[in-house]
């Protein structure tokens, strides 16, 4: 699978992410380092460990992450789910809305190993 | 465009993807130094924030936040120098907008477009690189004015001090101290008014504080002893008669260098329980200027030896004016002092030229000139140091004693009027050190002695003595010698310094 074929699958914005990063090239070089970033796992242990600072934090670079790259699902989920984590308005739904991340990033992490 | 790694940027950023990714897109043409958290970013500033030309700084990081690293910036100065550039998933108009008051020069935000990133980056430090080449145009002609200016004050605190048996060390080490708990005052409080343009202006002050010894008879000056009640009464007085010298300044009292002399003058043994002299005032109705450079006066007199004591270490001097020894200070001016007190220790060992001292004072009001929307404002500082220089020749003029300045660039060696006057014939030699160059006027004396003073002082060691018989009358001859770093060489630049009659020390060489 191209990786065109590949955000397609996700819903992903590839001409922003082309045009942003200046070609497919450097998009090529940075998603293999997607795959490996440790960020979902702070999101992840932040729950576990109700670290809800971590949790922000975490939530907050995946967004930003999610934003440069044009996964613009997963990006939306967890911006969603940085507001509810932002310092001191902690949300009851915040476990709901990561279930709807963990989906997200799930499907984005098999599309990105699809690609050749 | 090719910047050749010419520039330096620090990346400040948690995220290792977003670090990597701004890398790719800067590294090829910038040094690119990374920081993971704001910590890191606080602590490679600390070091080296004069290499930095431009940080681009995420806002949310643990330990240490973005808004963090912008405050402990505004607080060391730093963010006058290098623009900040935010780079933020977080669009909430209340921290964009604090980011901006806390100094940041510019916000990107995710998702950022590579080719906007990079210009925004160039354009950033394009203008930044322009003021500075512009700052540095400003503080050279700046610097050859007030050389000069500078100098001929420190022709009259050495003659206070050198009749006063003090090392010529003392007024530089005031000088250094003074700037040292100004600066640490500032950061502290904006209550006494003090902004960073003055404190070069108290510091150059500072070195009249004692100008009023003058006055003074020589033997209660140098008493081995303990002074009398009444010797020491005498000697109180200099503090009154330095303020009635600088308000005979003409015009002086409009100008803030001679505004400050005389509060520095006339204050600085006043106590913060109003316990000084000479008018026993209390707290802050004595001018801060004076309270910073009576600390200064009192540590540097401890630990210096002096006719009539030993010099104490630095920890005993800090502990003796914490513990009231030498009076009461004002305690947030104390509190400035522990804070300064290792640097202190570190500083004062050595041996601090007089044109290093310039030049920091000059940083400190080019930055103030530039911190200043309105440039205009150069021109005004620039007459104000012609104005000083005007004042400095006044007492040059004045006195009888024979003073002298060499410039090696120039090889004129020039003297004061009233020498000139003494020597029959102008107040200057042009090539004094020529081979061969020969005849009796005391003038010609001194000229021969330059070429030995000149081989006796080096960078390290610049103060000269010598004697010379003249008319049948020993001379002492002592000044010091100037110097400027041409490829990490140092190059003698200039000397000056005084010739007096040795057995009436500091009396008119004439008048018998």
């Amino acid at each position: 699978m191209t990786i065109k074929e590949c955000y397609a699958l996700i819903g992903a914005d590839y001409e922003g992410v082309v045009a942003r990063l200046c070609g497919e090239a450097r998009v090529q070089k940075f998603i293999p380092k997607f795959v490996d970033d440790p960020t979902y796992a702070d999101l992840i242990k932040g729950f576990d460990e109700q670290n809800w600072e971590l949790a922000f934090r975490a939530a907050h670079t995946m967004k930003g992450i999610c934003a440069n790259f044009g996964f613009t699902k997963l990006q939306t989920s967890s911006s969603d789910l940085c507001e509810m984590l932002r310092p001191g308005v902690y949300n009851e739904a915040a476990p709901a809305q990561l279930e709807i991340v963990k989906a997200d990033y799930a499907a984005t992490i098999d599309a990105l190993s699809k690609i050749d | 465009m090719d910047f050749e790694k010419r520039y330096r940027i620090l990346l400040v950023d948690d995220s290792e993807l977003n670090r990597s990714i701004l890398s790719d897109i800067l590294g090829e043409e910038f040094e690119i130094i990374e920081a993971c958290d704001g910590l890191e970013a606080v602590s490679y500033l600390e070091q080296h924030s004069a290499e930095v030309s431009i940080m681009l700084l995420d806002m949310v990081m643990p330990t240490m936040d973005g808004m963090a690293v912008l405050d402990v910036m505004n607080k060391k100065h730093w963010i006058d120098d290098v623009p900040v550039v935010v780079i933020s998933a977080d669009h909430q108009p209340e921290n964009v907008e604090k980011a901006y008051r806390l100094g940041a020069t510019d916000f990107i935000f995710r998702p950022f477009d590579s080719y906007i990133v990079y210009r925004r980056v160039v354009n950033t430090i394009m203008l930044y690189s322009k003021q500075k080449r512009l700052e540095e145009l400003v503080t050279d002609q700046v610097y050859e004015r007030s050389k000069n200016n500078r100098m001929l004050i420190s022709v009259l605190s050495h003659i206070v001090e050198f009749r006063n048996g003090e090392s010529g060390a003392h007024c530089l080490n005031i000088n250094t101290i003074t700037e040292k708990l100004l600066t640490t005052l500032i950061a502290k409080t904006n209550a006494y008014n003090i902004s960073r343009a003055d404190i070069p202006i108290i510091c150059t002050a500072s070195s009249l504080h004692d100008i009023g010894k003058i006055a003074i008879p020589e033997t209660i000056l140098n008493k081995p002893g303990r002074l009398t009640d009444e010797e020491f009464a005498i000697m109180k007085t200099h503090s009154m008669e330095g303020a009635k010298m600088l308000n005979a300044v003409p015009l002086g009292g409009e100008e803030p260098l001679i505004k400050r002399a005389y509060e520095i003058a006339r204050w600085h043994h006043e106590r913060f329980d109003g316990r000084g002299y000479p008018d026993g005032l209390t707290g802050d109705r004595i001018p801060i200027a004076a309270q910073v450079v009576s600390i200064a006066d009192v540590y540097d007199a401890l630990t210096s030896e002096r006719c009539y004591k030993a010099a104490y270490s630095h920890e005993k001097a800090l502990e003796m004016i914490m513990n009231g020894e030498c009076g009461q200070f004002n305690p947030l001016l104390l509190e400035c002092l522990q804070e300064i007190a290792p640097s202190l220790k570190e500083d004062l060992g050595k041996e601090t030229a007089l044109f290093e001292q310039t030049n920091k004072d000059l940083k400190n009001i080019t930055s103030e000139l530039f911190s200043n929307p309105d440039l205009a404002g150069s021109n005004r500082s620039l007459q104000l140091l012609e104005s000083e220089r005007e004042k400095f020749r006044f007492f040059w003029d004045k006195t009888n004693e024979v003073f002298f300045e060499y410039y090696a660039e120039s090889s004129v060696l020039s003297f004061s009027h009233g020498a000139a006057y003494l020597v029959d014939g102008g107040s200057m030699i042009v090539d004094p050190l020529k081979p061969g160059f020969f005849d009796d006027r005391l003038n010609a004396i001194v000229a021969l002695e330059l070429d030995k003073a000149m081989s006796l002082t080096s960078y390290e060691y610049t103060d000269f003595k010598s004697e010379v018989e003249w008319n049948g009358a020993m001379f002492r001859i002592e000044g010091k010698t100037v110097w400027d770093f041409d490829d990490d060489e140092p190059v003698l630049t200039s000397l000056y310094g005084r010739a007096y009659r040795a057995e009436k020390v500091g009396a008119d060489i004439y008048d018998n």
